[in-house]
């Protein structure tokens, strides 16, 4: 057996070593080269014959490139460690730009090193070898270096951003004043347990002073109030605290006598027991709206009343003369003539109606003098009286006892006219349309079936809007009326609703609320 | 059987022309007074059986016209029915001592209607 197998022989451990994958040199105690892997030499462009028997920082001198020789030095120091402390020590990230073979132009190449120089120790304790061990890492910090980058561009971009917003929103603050000023309010800060207070100027100009007051409390506030205007203004104070908004719409009077509109806003602030106290908000003087208003009010109520006298002339003359063309043996030609000039004037009387009816919506008056209706008893006078005039169609009230709700008689005749009218309005001349009430807990729903033309879902929504227009209909008056059913039925404290479909009929229900003493 | 006389009070010739025609057609005797003083200067003379009575007239306001009737004992009997096209009309007739109330424009059975529920005919 003169040639052992290799499988059974010792590995040659210099050859193992050599070939290993990673870079490693070993070094004696005096940093002399006894040993370096083919690797290390292919990492730092050396030949083996160069290194071995030769002093470390003597193979690896200092870069021209590296002046600092910050590469050098650390490992220099890191070695340093190793021999005093006898324990593993790493350098993270060493700089040394190696020297490439005088064949290939002998320039340095800048490169970056992780390493790490591990003592061996003999049985005695002592340190016989160094091993070190690097790993070349230039192109992860490469990497990582692009990354670091790539953040201080994205965060310089960040920044901007963030920088933009709150200009901009700087911007809007500034805006904001602007607006205040322009818009005159004034600003108030009532301090509720020590009955004081902080206002701007303007709040104590918009009272009437020319300077701000020294002493300023709520107390003060209802001292300016008209006299007229004071049980208003403080049940406007006593639902802020229940509720913490304040809103109050009323006139004060200024210490020259002369009377004027404020228009006060404001939030109220409480304490861990739920007890007021701070107030904060806002005053305008509304004065110069308030007569706008009332002008238009006038204009209005004039022009309506101007409106109505020729068409009352117009719509009696021709009411004369039908109820006098048996007498007269009137030819059918003149009866027709006739009664269109009697409906014609009631669609204009109806016209002017709706015109008022919106005015009154926009100065919150459309519904006056609440009373105790018998929604049931009503519901059968106006089909049965609809139910006269329009004969075309058939109307069907299902039976309903007496319901009480809290409401104007005129006002819900005049929902259920409109949406009955609506119906015949929209469904073959012959069909029926079904009417019903039905009580549930403390609302009362009234119900107006259709077999008409029905409406697609996507024109529902439009339909309690103002001006809206059936489409595919010939327009038929402003488009207000079941704007004006809607806001009749909002103010009486309930609801409408439409249930349709294309070609399917209409069912248009609200419900009210049943009045309390007699649920 | 008298005929029934019924003061009109309306400053619209117009108006007070189609309220007498109508009138007349039912058999009823007709005055005409375009102010509010006129009216009163006719039922102190004529003595109505009813007073149709506008609101908006030129020299006062129909609840003047309608204090100072009911202030005299001879004319403060006589039943008032309001006739017109005032925005306000339910609301201001409620304070009112009136009979009855039409707003404008009306129908003509509506009118009569109320009428002859205060003449009871």
């Amino acid at each position: 057996m003169s040639n052992p197998t290799p499988s059974t022989a010792a590995p040659d451990f210099q050859l193992l070593f050599e070939s290993a994958p990673d870079s490693h040199l070993v070094l004696a105690p005096d940093l002399t080269i006894v040993a370096v892997s083919d690797a290390y030499l292919r990492s730092v462009l050396a030949e083996r014959a160069l290194l071995i028997g030769r002093r470390v920082f003597d193979v690896f001198p200092r870069s021209p490139a590296d002046l600092a020789a910050t590469g050098l030095r650390s490992l220099r120091a890191s070695l340093r460690r190793v021999l005093k402390h006898r324990v593993a020590d790493t350098i993270a990230q060493q700089k040394y730009a190696i020297r490439r073979p005088d064949s290939a132009g002998g320039t340095f190449e800048e490169r970056c090193w992780r390493a790490v120089s591990t003592p061996i120790l003999g049985p005695d304790g002592a340190i016989c070898a160094i091993l070190h061990r690097v790993e070349d890492i230039t192109e992860s910090v490469d990497q990582l270096q692009l990354r670091i980058r790539q953040l201080e561009i994205d965060i310089t971009h960040r920044t901007e951003e963030v920088a933009s917003a709150l200009a901009e929103a700087q911007a809007q603050r500034d805006r904001q004043d602007l607006a205040l000023q322009a818009a005159q309010m004034g600003i108030w800060d009532l301090d509720l347990l020590h009955n004081s207070s902080v206002r701007s100027l303007r709040h104590d100009e918009i009272f009437g002073y020319a300077t701000l007051q020294t002493h300023w409390n709520g107390e003060t506030f209802f001292a300016h109030v008209f006299p007229q205007d004071q049980a208003h203004a403080r049940d406007c104070f006593a639902s802020a605290y229940a509720t913490g908004i304040l809103a109050i719409h009323c006139r004060i009077v200024w210490p020259d006598g002369s009377i004027h509109w404020i228009d006060a806003r404001g939030q109220v602030y409480y304490d861990e027991t739920h007890q007021p106290v701070r107030m904060l908000g806002v005053v305008l003087d509304i004065t110069e709206r308030k007569d706008l208003e009332s002008r238009r009010d006038e204009f209005l109520a004039v022009a309506s009343h101007e409106l109505k006298t020729p068409v009352t002339v117009i719509k009696g003359m021709s009411e004369l003369l039908l109820r006098s063309a048996g007498k007269r043996g009137t030819s059918e030609k003149e009866l027709r003539a006739l009664t269109l000039v009697n409906q014609q004037a009631d669609r204009i009387s109806h016209l002017v109606s709706d015109m008022l009816d919106v005015s009154r919506i926009a100065a919150g008056q459309l519904v006056v003098a609440l009373e105790s209706v018998d929604l049931g008893a009503l519901l059968s006078d106006v089909v049965a009286q609809q139910q006269l005039l329009q004969p075309t169609h058939s109307l069907i009230l299902a039976p309903c006892g007496p319901c009480a709700v809290r409401g104007n008689l005129a006002r819900l005749e005049q929902v259920i006219q409109n949406l009955v009218a609506n119906a015949i309005q929209y469904s073959p001349a012959g069909s029926s349309i079904f009417i019903t009430m039905a009580q549930a807990a403390d609302q009362v729903t009234v119900a107006v079936r259709d077999s008409g033309i029905g409406i697609s879902a996507d024109r529902q929504a439009q339909l309690f809007e103002r001006f809206y227009q059936a489409q595919d209909q010939p327009a038929r008056g402003l488009g207000l009326g079941l704007y004006i059913v809607k806001e009749i039925i909002a103010q009486h404290g309930g609801q409408i609703w439409l249930e349709s479909a294309k070609d399917s009929g209409s069912t248009f229900s609200f419900s009210l609320p049943i009045e309390a003493s007699h649920l | 059987m008298s005929e029934k006389r019924i003061l009109v009070v309306d400053d619209d010739l117009a108006i007070a022309e189609l309220l007498e025609m109508i009138l007349d057609e039912e058999g009823y005797a007709v005055l005409l007074a375009y102010s509010g003083h006129e009216s009163l200067r006719l039922a102190r003379q004529h003595q109505p059986d009813l007073i149709l009575l506008d609101l908006m007239l030129p020299d006062m306001h129909g609840t003047q016209v309608t204090q100072h009737l009911r202030s005299e004992p001879a004319l403060r009997h006589i039943p008032i029915v309001v006739v017109s096209a005032s925005k306000d009309m339910d609301a201001i007739v409620n304070t009112m001592d009136v009979q009855g109330a039409v707003a404008k424009p009306f129908q003509i059975a509506t009118l009569l209607a109320s009428i002859e529920q205060q003449l009871g005919r």
